[in-house]
Order: structure tokens, then sequence, then C-alpha cells
């Protein structure tokens, strides 16, 4: 089952200079695979990561995710359309500061509304148990490490059991450790829970982990390579 | 929409519990507004309301008299109608009489309509010179029913030497204003030598001094029995020549004041006409309280939209992750009108609170004035119409502060954030 489907996506930076960033790039990624995108700084990858997750809607071509086409739609579409399909992972944690962990890991879920807060709620703390921070559940954000934080905001990502899980570095800030512990954590999320993972790295040891590896050079995919 | 009110009030109450002393601060702009709104408003139409009820308590609600009138069509005119051209040069202005025609009957008729009228007073009026060595001061000696007077304008409230018995029991007994009575330097029991315009002189007895607060009876009327003036004038018991009325609700005044012109062949005038200046000054003194009373609830809301517009830039980072995360521009506009709605609401509150202290605190100063008999402390309307309005008002000014921040924050763009 296809995923996500992107044909000849086209874009440009205009600042400071008109500069085509993407040069029609077209790829599908599966149920349950795990993809990163590798390449060099300034290759595009992060950029075409935001086209992606719906976020960046300034590009040419079309994108369609979980059979919907999402190119063209209207913010509030997306947004609603991000809560129910699309979980974030970033490179510097992003949590809610002033917020608790739970908090932050039900907001989304919150906001969707499809459940009670109750369920929402039970969810989240499993979810944290899952991620091995569950004792911190109700401490602010901004007292846990960063590779704590990292795994909240992986907890965050998989509250709305969404289509996909995109991350943009998402162990571009955190130690070895930390590195391996957040791996781990992506890599059984993949494979026992069934999610589809979409990763841009610069980290070759991270990427090892994936199912498929994309390796983008100016603007372009310049080759591929599938690994399980 | 349940679900989205119970985030969107997680979120702005945790935002602003986190800047609990930006909170207050700008939330005290909104309230220190109120508060002084209130107190302003509050006094100024205590006064308004004090003044006019001096104004009324000598006036009545409604006066009939005989007008001058400049009769525009000549007798000449109404023989012979449209069928020839009349040209009269200079037609001059005729009183036949000062005189209301049929008066007591119109008093009786009046003094039966009970469910509108109070009372009716019948008077006879007589411009004189009050004589004193070789002065002579102009004024009015009015001729009244006396009881009937007193039930319409507490005279006997106003009296500050001798009484209203004195005047009904002394043999030409005057009742005289207060300034005059100090011009002439008279006090009760002394007498006073007056003239007529038809040059009748006669001898009256001070029988009491009244001070109304109105410059207008105080230094120019002298109050006696209706009877008396009749006398003096050479006239009859039917010689009245105003009526005055009190009804029960002022506001019938207008209306009414109509209907007795077409009834009665005369003029009848309600106090809003014969007022009309002093309403105007009242109604100027109410546009400068509420002008300035926006411009210090403008200057609250200045407050609440720069504490929102840094934090919205504190939160940009915030701000893009719920973007990500599922919220839309429109969420974001919400959480951001709601951070301003609540300040509005919390100082308004606050704000109501203050203003009605404030109020009791202006309401227990004391004032005297020999001019305002009747004021101990400084008048304070506490009409719960001015905290509703108060209360909008915060609301308005809360709600306009925060639209453009809440827009600012619905159009930032995450893309350029979450990348750094």
């Amino acid at each position: 089952m296809t995923i996500l489907r992107a044909t000849d996506i086209v874009k440009y930076f205009t600042d400071p200079v008109r500069f085509q960033v993407l040069r029609g790039i077209s790829l599908t990624v599966e149920h349950r695979e795990f993809v990163s995108i590798i390449g060099k700084s300034g290759c595009g990858k992060s950029t075409l990561l935001y086209v992606l997750s719906t976020l960046d809607t300034d590009y040419e071509g079309t994108l369609a995710i979980a059979d919907t086409v999402v190119t063209g739609r209207d913010q509030d579409f997306l947004a609603h359309f991000r809560g129910q399909h699309i979980g974030f992972i970033f490179q510097f944690h992003f949590l809610l500061q002033e917020f608790t962990i739970l908090d932050n890991v039900m907001l989304p879920a919150l906001k969707l509304g499809r459940e009670s807060p109750a369920t929402i709620e039970h969810r989240a703390m499993d979810l944290l148990q899952r991620m091995g921070i569950a004792d911190y559940a109700r401490r602010p954000a901004k007292q846990l490490s960063g590779g704590q934080q990292q795994r909240a905001a992986i907890a965050r990502a998989l509250i709305n059991q969404p289509t996909l899980i995109i991350g943009d570095e998402p162990t571009g800030n955190l130690d070895s450790e930390n590195t391996a512990i957040v791996l781990d954590l992506l890599d059984s999320i993949c494979h026992e829970m069934g999610q589809t993972v979409i990763i841009v790295t610069h980290d070759a040891e991270v990427a090892a982990r994936s199912d498929r590896i994309l390796t983008m050079a100016d603007g372009k995919i310049i080759s591929e390579q599938t690994l399980r | 929409m349940t679900s989205s009110l119970i985030v969107y009030t997680r979120i702005v109450v945790t935002h602003l519990r986190s800047r609990r002393r930006q909170t207050i601060l700008s939330a005290l702009g909104i309230t220190l507004g109120i508060a002084f709104y209130i107190a302003m408003v509050s006094f100024m139409t205590g006064v308004n309301q004090f003044l006019e009820d001096i104004m009324l308590s000598a006036t009545p609600h409604i006066r009939l008299y005989n007008d001058v009138v400049l009769d525009s069509v000549s007798i000449a005119q109404r023989w012979f109608g449209t069928s020839a051209f009349v040209f009269l040069h200079h037609p001059k202005a005729a009183q036949r009489t000062r005189a209301i025609r049929n008066a007591p009957e119109i008093v009786g008729i009046l003094r039966r309509q009970q469910q509108e009228v109070f009372g009716v007073s019948p008077r006879v009026t007589a411009q004189i010179y009050y004589t004193q060595g070789i002065t002579e001061i102009p004024g009015t000696l009015v001729g009244v029913d006396l009881i009937e007077e007193n039930k319409l304008f507490a005279v006997s409230s106003k009296i500050t030497e001798g009484s209203l018995r004195n005047v009904l029991t002394t043999d030409d007994g005057i009742m005289i204003g207060g300034g005059l009575a100090d011009k002439l330097n008279v006090h009760v029991g002394d007498r006073i030598p007056i003239t007529l315009s038809s040059g009748v002189q006669r001898l009256m007895t001070i029988a009491a001094v009244m001070r109304f607060g109105i410059a207008q009876i105080d230094n120019v009327q002298a109050y006696t029995t209706l009877k008396t003036v009749q006398r003096l004038l050479g006239k009859d018991q039917r010689y009245i020549t105003d009526i005055y009325i009190k009804l029960h609700n002022r506001n019938d005044a207008p209306r009414l004041a109509g209907l007795y012109t077409q009834l009665f062949d005369c003029t009848a005038e309600d106090w809003q006409t014969f007022n009309a200046t002093i309403l105007v000054s009242f109604t100027i003194r109410n546009i400068l309280t509420y002008a300035v009373s926006i411009s210090m609830l403008t200057v609250a809301g200045f407050g609440i939209y720069n504490i929102l517009t840094m934090m919205i830039l504190e939160k940009l980072k915030d701000i893009a992750i719920l973007k990500a995360t599922g919220f839309s521009p429109r969420d974001i506009r919400m959480i951001v009108l709601g951070q301003s709605l609540v300040l509005g609401i919390a100082g308004g509150a606050v704000g109501m609170l203050l203003g009605l202290l404030m109020s009791f605190g202006i309401s227990r100063v004391p004032f005297r004035n020999e001019f305002l008999p009747g004021m101990e402390y400084l008048p304070v309307d506490f009409s719960p119409v001015h905290y509703v309005v108060a209360v909008t008002f915060a609301l308005l000014a809360a709600t306009i502060a925060g639209i453009f921040p809440a827009r600012r924050a619905a159009r930032i763009d995450p893309v350029a954030i979450l990348r750094g």
C-alpha cells in the first residue's frame, strides 16, 4: 500500500536570488517503510521533507498522502490533515517549554478531538512508558534533558496514530548514547507498531538503520539503495 | 468544538501563568481604565442628577400660561377669505389678558387626572419694586396656593427663617427669597413697602425667608397667598396667570404639554423646553466624561496590544510547533484572542470592584456649599448601568487590541522557524 506519492516536485527559493532547490523529485513511500534521505547540506533534503510534511505549500508538482491529494489545499484543511496523518520529530526537540511532558504529548490529540481526554491521557502515558520517561510526565518540559525531550517528542508524534512520521535530523542534536536510544525507538515504532517513517539525516550510521536510503544532490535524488 | 475550547483554554491559561508579571501589568491597565471610568461617570452622573433635582425642585414639569401671540391673520382677511388680497402693515402683538381663561375649571380638570398628574398649583404673578430707603429693587411677587405649592415643591423645607404657617396667618405676609432678604437686609417681622407697576403701593410683612439654591428665585421672588396678589392687582378670584403642574413621571411632560395646549386654549410648556440650555450643558458634560474614559480605555487597550505582540514574538517557536501538530491558523487566532479576552475580563472584573470602592470613597467626601442646600457629601450615582457599559468597553478594548496580534500570529510561517 502506497502511503505517500510525490510527483515532479519543483521548488524555488526567491530570497536572496531565484534559485531552484528541488529539480523535479518523484518518490513513493510504502506502508511500514522506514526511509531515510541523506545528502550534503544544501542539497535540498530538508526542503523536500517540509514539502512532504505539507507545512511548505510553495512548490510545483503534486503530493498525495494516504490517497488524498494535499497540493493546493488551504491552511485550515492542511492543519487538520497534519493532526490526523502526520507526526513530527524535529532536530531541536521543540516541545512547548512551559507545558508538562504529558500536556505536550496530549495536545495534538486534544486538538484533533477524536477521543475523550481520559482515553488520550491513557494512551499518552502508555507511550511515555514505552519511551521510558513516564516518571517525568508531570514535569514541565524545560526541566528535562535533550535526550528525554526528544523521546517525549517521539511520543507526541505517535499520539494520533499517524499515517506517517516525519523526522528532520531527529538525532542531530543528541549525544551517541541518546542517539542509540532514539534510533532503537524509531526502529521499533516502524517495525513493531507498523508506522511509516521518513527521516532526513546526514549521519550514515543513522541511515544504515532504515529500510531504504535516498541520496540527494543538487535538488535531485541521485541514488536509491534498498537495505531490507 | 468543545474539545477545541478545552485545548484553547489550556494553552491560554498556561501561557498567561508562565509570565505572571506581564499578565498582571497588562490586566492592570484595563483595571485602572475601568475603575476610573466607573468612578468618573458615577460622580458626573451623580452631580448631574443632583443639579437636575435642584432645578426640578422649583420648576414645574408643565407650565400653563397665556403667551404673547402675534395674530398673523387679520380680521379683514378672515372676513374676505381667499377671495381678496389683504395687506396689513406692521401688525402688533396683542395680549388680551395675562389671565388664563377658565383657570379654576382647568385646575379642577387637571386635579382629577390623578393617574398622570401629581399636583396642580395655580399662581398669579405681579412685577413689583421693593423699596428700601431710596433704592428700588425690581422683583416678582407670586401669589400661590401655599398648601398646594408646598406639596409640589416642598417649600417648607426651603425655609430658613420663619415658617409656612407664619405666612398664612400674617396679614399681607410674604415669604421672601434669601438673596433678596440679604440685599434688603430684612428679617422675619420686618415690614417692607412694595410698588406695583400700576403705581399701587403697599406695606408687606416678612413672614419667612426661603432659599431654593436657585438665583432666579432667591434673588427675585417673594411668595404670598393667591388672594393677596389678586387684591393688589384689583382682580377677582378667577384671575390666574400661571398653572404649575407636577407629574408622577416627568418624562410624560412633552406629550401632555402638547395635549393641554390643544385642550385648554393656552400655552403649555414642558420642563425640557424651558430648561433646554441646562439640559444641553448636562449632555456636553456627559460627552466630556465619555471622551476622557474612552481615551483611558484606549490606552489600556494598547497595553494589551503590546503585551500580546511581545508574547507572540517570544512564542514564535511554540506557534510553529502548534501549527505543525495540527493547529490551524484559525486555532492560533482564537488562542491569542482568548488571551486578550482573559486579560480584558479579569482586568474588567477587578476594575469594577475598584471602581465601586472609588465611587464609595467619593460619596464620603464632605462637600457643603451655601448655594447648594441639601448637599452634604459629593453626589454619586451608583446605577448598575455604568458597570455594564464599563464591562462592554473592557471587552471591546480587549477584542480590538487582540485582533491584530492574533492575525499576525496566525500568519506565521512555521517552516522558516522550525528550520531555524
